[in-house]
């Protein structure tokens, strides 16, 4: 039963982005601290950002997250931005 | 052969790979498993190189045949017009290439969570299967031009189309080693992709011109 009930809980878009943001900071050697800082920025603006849609695409977060995010790290935002495009 | 160098979903998954290996493990352990990659589309390329040889080695009248060249011929045509219009897609900004979409997020998933040497065997192996639309009539005419040399220069034909084939793999590994980073080498890969898709047409055009010329002595 809560098997069943974890796989149709929706997750949450900013905290899947949040982590997937986390891991490419990684693998671009970015030191922890500044990551954790912009990247928490970076969510943050895009959720005031995009509190008046009502319907949320990934391609609007995805777009949003890394507007804000070319500010702080224009590596970080160009692999999140083309991750899914470079294959 | 070269044509192998620059067919590029398995640079793509590989580049993914050592990426996300980067985040998650050392450098060296990374390093380990990027070979294990590497080994993965080795043994691919092996298998397909000696079943293709075996397959043509026992039919060879028909294979060798002028049909059968012929139609090699109006395959590696269309394959041609096809690496140069269809195997990227449309976007300037990016690397993608003409297999679906599904296939691709899996492939890039799959990069992200594999831990084991074996998986990333497995997932060097799989990465070359999306590319067979362009590949096997490679291997088909590269075999059936194989059987007309002597035994030695066969062998070593196929050691060295074997290692080509792997050859970006080691480039974007000493990329990686020399510490440039995924975005680095992505921004030079969509850069020179309009190289690419140019070398791929002449790669496929002089496959045709050679088996034209095969197809006419046959004749």
């Amino acid at each position: 039963m809560n098997n069943s009930d974890n796989n149709t809980k929706p997750k949450d878009p900013f905290i899947e982005a949040e982590k997937l943001l986390k891991l490419h900071a990684k693998g671009l050697g970015i030191p922890a601290g500044a990551t954790e800082d912009f990247i928490e920025r970076s969510i943050t603006a895009a959720k005031k950002a995009l509190k008046n849609k009502t319907i949320i695409t990934d391609a609007d977060l995805t777009r949003t997250i890394s507007k804000e995010l070319k500010k702080y790290n224009r590596d970080l935002a160009y692999i999140y931005k083309n991750y899914d495009i470079i294959i | 052969m070269v044509i192998f160098c620059f067919l590029q979903i398995p640079s793509s998954v590989f580049s993914l790979f050592y990426h996300f290996r980067l985040a998650k493990t050392s450098k060296k352990q990374a390093d380990d498993a990027a070979l294990s990659f590497i080994l993965g589309v080795e043994i691919f390329n092996t298998i397909m190189w000696l079943l293709t040889y075996i397959i043509i080695f026992c039919c060879q009248p028909s294979f060798v045949s002028p049909l059968f060249l012929w139609l090699m011929v109006g395959i590696c045509l269309a394959e041609a017009v096809a690496a140069f219009f269809f195997y990227f897609r449309k976007d300037k900004t990016s690397t993608a290439t003409f297999i679906s979409r599904r296939i691709a997020k899996c492939l890039a998933s799959r990069s992200q969570t594999i831990k084991s040497r074996s998986d990333a065997i497995t997932l060097g192996f799989i990465s070359c299967l999306p590319e067979l639309l362009f590949t096997l009539p490679l291997y088909i005419t590269c075999s059936a031009f194989l059987q007309n040399e002597n035994a030695l220069p066969r062998a070593a034909l196929i050691i060295i189309a074997v290692v080509i084939a792997v050859v970006p793999l080691f480039v974007i590994r000493a990329f990686f080693r020399t510490d440039h980073n995924l975005a680095e080498i992505q921004r030079l890969r969509v850069k020179l992709k309009p190289h690419f898709r140019f070398i791929l047409l002449l790669a496929y055009i002089a496959a045709t011109i050679s088996l034209i010329d095969l197809a006419i002595i046959n004749m």
